[in-house]
C-alpha cells in the first residue's frame, strides 16, 4: 500500500503498519464501503483464499457520489466529477472495472478531510454536457440525474455499531471447557462447533437459549453447540437458566483465552453472540447476535461444500505432462475428466499422456472422443490421431485423420505433411504420397524431415535419382542425420557407386 | 501482500538478453563515479561481470546476513548478532529520534536520509538497532534483498545496495516498520559474508497508533468452503508454480438494498454471490452460472439493455462449436435468470481452442448510451508455441470488441473497428486518454508492450504506436487511473514485475547497449505509473521511480483509492505469485 503524504512527493510503502501486508499470494482488489461506516474497505482475493479488510481509521468527511445519465449508460460510465471544497477540486471518472480481475462499485467515493460542504460539483457527462450543484452536505450518499437540479440526498446503508464483526485471526478455539455444573469435558474433534456466548443477565440471551437449545438437539448429529457464560460471578444463575431450557448442548463457562481470543483483550464479550467453527477449529461465521436457525444451517450445509476441482487436478496432470511424467499425468487427468467430462483440452492432454507409454488404442480412443466433440479442436489432435492409426497399422483411417489435421491447420504445415505421406505409403497410395511431400518440401524447404520423407516417397517410387538428391540435401541440412545416411549408403551400394 | 523476493520470469529473459556478456569472465569499471561515501564506504572500481558467480555471491551473502544478523534480531537476540560483523566493522544508521516525525493518517512518519556520522562500531550499532525495535512485541519482517551485488575480482570482497525492513508488532497489535535502501561493504571468511561497512541511505520509520485495517474475511463468512482434500491440491498446485490467475471480485449491489455484495469467481471451478446481510456478515447465494464450465475469471454485472436491471457476463467461452465462440451473458426475465447462449457470439478459427478471457471491459465507445464490451484474451492452447518471446510475444489471443445494438443484441466488430491485436492481455481500461470527448482503450499486456487505442469519435481505433505507454515491453497486469494529488492531472498506474535479480545483472551493464539496456532496466524495474504533463513528448510522463511506487514485488491489481479519507489518493497494489509450502524455496 502506498500512501501519499503531505510531507513528500513520493509515495511511501506502509502495506505492513497498516496491516494489509498479508502472507498470500494477491490477485484481485476492490476499494468498497462494504460496512456503509464512510470509509473504504477493501476486499481482495488471492491464491489462498478470500479477504475482506475493514478499514477501522478515525472518521473523517467523505461524499459519496452516484451519477444517473439521460443516455442511460450503466452509472454514467465515463463521466468525469469534480468536487470543490475550499480551495481544493478533486476529481474522478466513473468505471465498472480497474486493477486486475476486479469489478468496482460505480459510485464515486471522495475522501474530503475536514471540509464541511460541498462548495460545488461538476459532473462532465458521457455526452460531454457539464452540469454543477452547489452547496452539498458530506458524508452522505448524493444522487445526482443528468438534467436535474435538485439532488437525492441519502444515508448510507450501513451496518448497525453492534453487529460490526471483531477480527479474529489469531483466536483459540477451545478444546476443552468447564462445565457450569463442575468438572471439565472435552469438545468434539470430529463435529463442528457451534460457541454461543451468553450471560444470565443479558436478556435477549436468556431469550434465545429454549430456541437454541431445541436447535442443538436437532443439529446434534451436524454440530456440537456449546453454551459459554461469560460471566463467572452468576453461575448459579446461569445453572438455573440452563435448567429452564431443557434443551441440547453443553452448557460451560467461558474462559479468559478464550474470550480474550474472540474479543480482544480488554474488550467486553460482545452477548448474546454465536460463532461456528469448522472440525479444524477454522472460524466460519460469527454473529454479534444470536444466530438464526435457518443461517446456522446455511453455515453448516456450505462447510467443505467445495470438493477438489476438475480444474486443479487437470493442471496437476498439465504439469506432470510438461516434466514428462506421463503416467503422473494420465493419472490426473483422468480423475478430473471423470469430475468433469466434458473437458475437451484435458481429453486431448490425457491423448498425449497415453502416446507418452505407448498405450496407442487408449490414446486414439480419447482422441477419437475429444473430435467427436469438436472436430476443429486442433491440427494437432488430428495429426496425434493419425499417427496413433499409423502405429496401430491403420493406414487409410490415418490418411484421412491428416487430411483434417490440414484441414484444421488452413495452410500446408511440413510436420503434417510429413505425417501425411507416410500413411500414404503405408496406405499404398504412392501418388498421393508423392503429393504430400511435395508439398511439404515447399512449404518448409529448408526442413531435414521434409526432405528425408520427400526421399523415401522417391525409394518407394523407386526414383532413385531424386530419392539420392532429397537425401544429400537432407544432409546438408542436418548433417548428423543417421537415417539419410544410412538411407544414402544402401541406395549407393544398391546403385553399384 | 506477499513479501517476495526475486520474480524468476523476468530474471530469466533478462538473463537471455545479457547471457552473451555473462560467458565470459571479464571486469569492468564502472561508468558511473563512486558513490559519494567519501572513504566510507566506496564502490569498487573494477568489479566481476560474470553472472552466475556474482549472484551466487549475491545469494550467499543475502543467506549470511539472513542467519548472522537478521535472525537474531528476529529472536529479539541482538547479542547473538555479533558473528555477522567484521572486525573493522563501522556503520552509519541513523538512530529512531534522530529524525522528526509528521503524523499523518494515524500514522507516524520519520524520514532518515544518509548520515555523516557518527562512525558505530558493531555495538553501538546493535544498540542503535535494538531502539528502533523497542516496544515491539512481535519482529514480523526482517529482510534484506540486493538490488546491486559488485564483486570484487578476487571474490573476497563485495558492495551491496539493498532494501532493508525490520518490522514488528507492538502488544496491543499496533505496528512499526523500519524501510530504507543501505549500503555495505561485505568481507567474506571463507565460510560467510561478514558485514565490514553498512550506510543508510534514505528510508522511513512507520509507526501506527492503530491498526487501521483488520481482517474480518472469517467472522463474515467471507471464505471459500474448500475441503481438506481441495486444500491439499491446491497447496501441490502452488508449490508446483501452477496458479498463476486464480479468478475475481466483482462489488455489486445485488438485491439492490444499498449494501454492497460480492460475487467472487474461481475460473473453471466455481463461483458465488456474497450477499451482504447489512448485519455485519455475508450470506452465500447461488449464481445463475453454477457449474466449473461457466465459472470464468470475471464476472462483470451491469445493465446493458437499459431496462434497470443488470446483466452478468462471465467473460467464460461457454462453446466453441465449428467457427463460432460464445460467451456467458445473463440477463433476468419474468424475475428468472436466463442465459443469452448467443449474445456475445465471435468467429473462432478452427484449431483456435482453450482461449483464456482475462478482462472483461464496458465502455461506450459511439456515444449511443449502449455500453460495449471489450474482452481482452490472454492466450490459447496454440500459444507460447515457437514464435513466442518472452520479451515482447504476439502470439497470444484476438482480443474482442461486442458492439452493443440494444435489446442484447451484440456484434463482435473488433478487427472492424481498427483493433487488431493478439497479445497476452491481462486488462483493460477505456477513458478519454486525449481529453477528445471519446472512450479510447488501453489493452495492458503481458510479454509486451501495452497499447493505446486511440478513439476516432465513432467508435473506431487507430493504434497509437508513439504514445509513451507503449514504448517499451513489459510484464503488465493491471491499471488504474486517478488524479491522485488533486492537482488536474490525470495518472495512470500500470501493476508490473520488479526483479532484484534483474536489476542486479542489468546493473553490471556490459554488452547491451543504452537502449536495448534501458528496456531490459524498464522490464525488471516494477510498476511504472505515467502522469499527464502537458508539453512533454507524448504528453506522459513516466514518473514510477520518482513516485516511490515502482517496486511492488509481482505486483496485480492496483487500485488508487483514499483510504483515510483525507482528500487524496492513495494506492493498493496487490503482489505475489506462489508461496510455496517449504519456506526454504523462493517465496514470488
Amino acid at each position: 500500500m502506498f500512501v501519499n503524504t503531505d510531507f513528500r512527493a513520493s509515495f511511501v510503502d506502509t502495506a505492513y503498519v497498516l496491516g494489509l501486508d498479508l502472507d498470500s499470494d494477491g490477485r484481485a482488489s476492490v476499494p468498497v464501503d462494504i460496512d456503509g461506516d464512510g470509509d473504504l474497505d477493501l476486499v481482495a482475493l488471492s491464491l489462498q483464499g478470500l479477504h475482506l479488510l475493514e478499514n477501522r481509521m478515525p472518521t473523517r468527511r467523505f461524499a459519496r457520489i452516484r451519477l444517473t445519465s439521460s443516455r442511460g449508460e450503466p452509472a454514467a460510465l465515463g463521466s468525469i466529477v469534480r468536487v470543490e471544497t475550499g480551495n481544493v477540486s478533486r476529481q474522478d471518472y466513473v468505471r465498472l472495472t480497474e486493477g486486475f480481475m476486479s469489478q468496482v462499485p460505480g459510485d464515486l467515493h471522495f475522501g474530503l478531510g475536514d471540509a464541511e460542504r460541498l462548495d460545488r460539483v461538476v459532473v462532465k457527462w458521457p455526452d460531454g454536457s457539464e452540469q454543477e450543484w452547489k452547496n452539498l452536505p458530506t458524508d452522505r450518499l448524493i444522487e445526482l440525474h443528468q438534467g436535474r437540479q435538485e439532488a437525492e440526498v441519502s444515508e448510507l446503508m450501513r451496518w448497525s455499531k453492534d453487529s460490526r464483526p471483531r477480527a479474529i485471526t489469531n483466536y483459540d478455539p477451545p478444546k476443552e471447557v468447564d462445565l457450569l455444573t463442575g468438572g471439565k469435558t472435552s469438545l468434539s474433534k470430529e463435529l463442528p462447533l457451534v460457541l454461543q456466548f451468553w450471560s444470565p443477565s443479558c436478556a435477549s440471551c436468556i431469550e434465545d437459549l429454549p430456541v437454541l437449545g431445541t436447535l442443538a438437539r436437532k443439529l446434534e448429529s451436524r454440530a456440537q453447540f456449546v453454551f459459554l457464560c461469560v460471566d463467572r460471578r452468576e453461575i448459579e444463575q446461569a445453572l438455573a437458566s440452563q435448567r429452564a431450557t431443557d434443551g441440547g448442548g453443553i452448557y460451560a463457562i467461558a474462559s479468559e483465552s478464550t474470550l480474550v481470543s474472540f474479543f480482544g483483550s480488554g474488550g467486553q464479550a460482545a452477548v448474546p453472540s454465536t460463532f461456528v467453527l469448522d472440525n479444524r477449529g477454522r472460524l466460519r461465521r460469527g454473529f454479534l447476535r444470536s444466530a438464526k436457525e435457518e443461517e446456522l444451517i446455511a453455515v453448516l450445509d456450505s462447510l467443505d461444500s467445495e470438493p477438489r476441482f476438475a480444474r486443479d487436478l487437470a493442471l496437476l496432470g498439465r504439469s506432470a505432462l510438461t516434466k514428462g511424467n506421463y503416467l503422473e499425468a494420465e493419472t490426473w487427468l483422468r480423475e478430473s475428466l471423470e469430475l468433469d467430462p466434458g473437458q475437451v483440452t484435458e481429453r486431448y492432454s490425457l491423448a498425449v499422456a497415453l502416446i507418452g507409454q505407448a498405450k496407442h488404442e487408449e490414446a486414439l480412443a480419447a482422441l477419437q472422443a475429444l473430435l467427436k466433440l469438436d472436430p476443429d479442436f486442433s491440427a494437432e489432435a488430428w495429426f496425434n490421431t493419425g499417427a496413433c492409426l499409423r502405429t496401430l497399422r491403420r493406414p487409410a483411417e490415418a490418411l484421412d485423420a491428416f487430411a483434417n489435421a490440414l484441414r484444421v491447420r488452413g495452410r500446408d504445415d511440413d510436420v503434417l505433411l510429413v505425417g501425411a505421406a507416410g500413411a500414404a505409403v503405408e496406405a499404398q497410395n504412392l501418388s498421393l504420397a508423392l503429393e504430400f511431400a511435395e508439398r511439404s518440401v515447399r512449404a518448409a524447404p529448408e526442413s531435414p524431415n521434409a526432405c528425408l520423407a520427400a526421399a523415401k516417397v522417391r525409394l518407394v517410387r523407386r526414383e532413385f535419382r531424386e530419392a539420392e538428391r532429397y537425401l544429400l540435401r537432407t544432409l546438408t541440412l542436418r548433417h548428423d542425420n543417421v537415417e539419410a545416411r544410412e538411407l544414402l549408403g544402401a541406395l549407393r551400394k544398391a546403385q553399384g557407386k | 501482500m506477499s513479501r517476495s523476493a526475486l520474480r524468476i520470469s523476468a530474471a530469466a529473459g533478462v538473463g537471455g538478453v545479457v547471457v552473451c556478456t555473462a560467458l565470459a569472465v571479464c571486469f569492468l569499471r564502472p561508468e558511473s563515479p563512486a558513490t559519494p561515501s567519501g572513504s566510507f564506504l566506496a564502490r569498487p572500481d573494477v568489479f566481476v561481470l560474470d553472472i552466475p558467480r556474482v549472484e551466487d555471491a549475491s545469494d550467499a551473502i543475502g543467506k549470511s546476513v539472513k542467519k548472522l544478523l537478521l535472525n537474531p534480531l528476529k529472536g529479539r537476540n541482538p547479542s547473538a548478532a555479533s558473528a555477522a560483523f567484521h572486525p573493522e566493522f563501522l556503520a552509519r544508521f541513523p538512530a529512531p529520534d534522530s529524525a522528526p516525525g509528521f503524523l499523518e493518517a494515524g500514522l507516524r512518519f520519520r524520514e532518515y536520509g544518509e548520515t555523516a556520522g557518527p562512525d558505530l562500531d558493531a555495538g553501538a550499532f546493535l544498540s542503535t538497532v535494538a531502539k528502533h525495535l523497542e516496544g515491539w512485541a512481535v519482529i514480523e519482517r526482517a529482510s534484506w534483498r540486493a538490488f546491486e551485488t559488485l564483486l570484487t575480482p578476487d571474490s573476497t570482497s563485495a558492495f551491496v545496495s539493498a532494501h532493508l525492513q525490520l518490522g514488528g508488532s507492538t502488544h496491543s497489535g499496533t505496528r512499526g516498520d523500519l524501510q530504507g535502501v543501505v549500503e555495505a561493504q561485505v568481507v567474506s571468511d571463507g565460510v560467510e559474508w561478514k558485514l565490514r561497512r553498512l550506510s543508510w541511505k534514505y528510508g522511513t520509520r512507520i509507526d501506527s497508533e492503530v491498526l487501521p485495517f483488520a481482517d474480518i474475511s472469517a467472522a463474515t463468512g467471507l471464505t471459500w468452503n474448500f475441503s481438506d482434500e481441495n486444500q491439499l491440491v491446491l497447496q501441490q498446485l502452488i508449490d508446483q508454480r501452477g496458479p498463476n490467475t486464480v479468478g475475481g471480485i466483482s462489488a455489486v449491489d445485488w438485491n439492490r438494498d444499498g449494501h454492497w455484495d460480492l460475487i467472487a469467481t474461481l475460473a473453471d471451478k466455481t463461483a458465488v454471490l456474497f450477499e451482504n446481510d447489512g448485519r455485519g456478515g455475508f450470506e452465500r447465494r447461488p449464481l445463475p452460472f453454477a457449474t466449473a464450465h461457466e465459472c470464468g475469471n470475471v464476472a462483470l454485472m451491469a445493465d446493458l439493455d437499459r431496462d434497470g436491471l443488470d446483466e452478468i457476463v462471465t467473460g467464460q467461452v461457454l462453446s466453441a462449436e465449428s467457427s463460432r465462440g460464445r460467451i456467458g451473458v445473463y440477463t433476468r426475465r419474468s424475475g428468472q435468470w436466463e442465459l443469452l447462449p448467443g449474445a456475445l457470439e465471435f468467429d473462432l478459427p478452427p484449431g483456435v481452442r482453450g482461449l483464456l478471457p482475462q478482462a472483461v471491459v464496458p465502455g461506450d465507445i459511439n456515444g449511443d448510451g449502449l455500453v460495449e464490451i471489450f474482452v481482452g484474451i490472454y492466450s490459447h492452447a496454440g500459444s507460447r508455441q515457437d514464435r513466442f518471446s518472452n520479451i515482447e510475444a504476439y502470439d497470444g489471443a484476438d482480443d474482442l470488441l461486442f458492439v452493443n445494438h440494444g435489446n442484447l443484441s451484440f456484434t463482435e466488430e473488433s478487427d472492424a473497428r481498427g483493433i487488431h491485436s493478439t497479445q497476452f492481455t491481462l486488462a483493460a481500461a477505456f477513458f478519454d486518454l486525449d481529453a477528445d470527448g471519446d472512450q479510447d482503450l488501453i489493452q495492458v499486456n503481458d510479454y509486451g508492450p501495452n497499447v493505446v487505442w486511440e478513439n476516432s469519435g465513432s467508435g473506431t481505433f487507430r493504434r497509437d504506436k508513439t504514445h509513451p505507454f507503449v514504448r517499451d515491453p513489459g510484464y503488465n497486469m493491471g491499471v488504474c487511473i486517478a488524479d491522485f494529488d488533486n492537482s488536474g492531472k490525470w495518472s495512470v498506474h500500470f501493476s508490473d514485475m520488479y526483479s532484484h535479480a534483474g536489476n542486479r545483472i542489468l546493473r553490471l551493464g556490459g554488452g547491451l547497449g543504452p537502449e536495448l539496456l534501458r528496456k531490459a532496466l524498464v522490464l525488471a524495474g516494477g510498476n511504472r505509473m505515467f502522469e499527464s504533463v502537458p508539453g512533454t513528448p507524448g504528453g506522459w510522463t513516466d514518473v514510477g521511480n520518482d513516485r516511490g511506487i515502482a517496486y511492488a514485488d509481482w505486483a496485480w491489481s492496483c487500485n488508487f483509492f483514499d483510504f483515510d479519507n483525507d482528500g487524496d489518493r492513495d494506492l493498493f497494489v496487490t503482489n505475489g505469485f506462489t508461496s510455496h509450502t517449504n519456506p526454504a524455496s523462493p517465496d514470488y
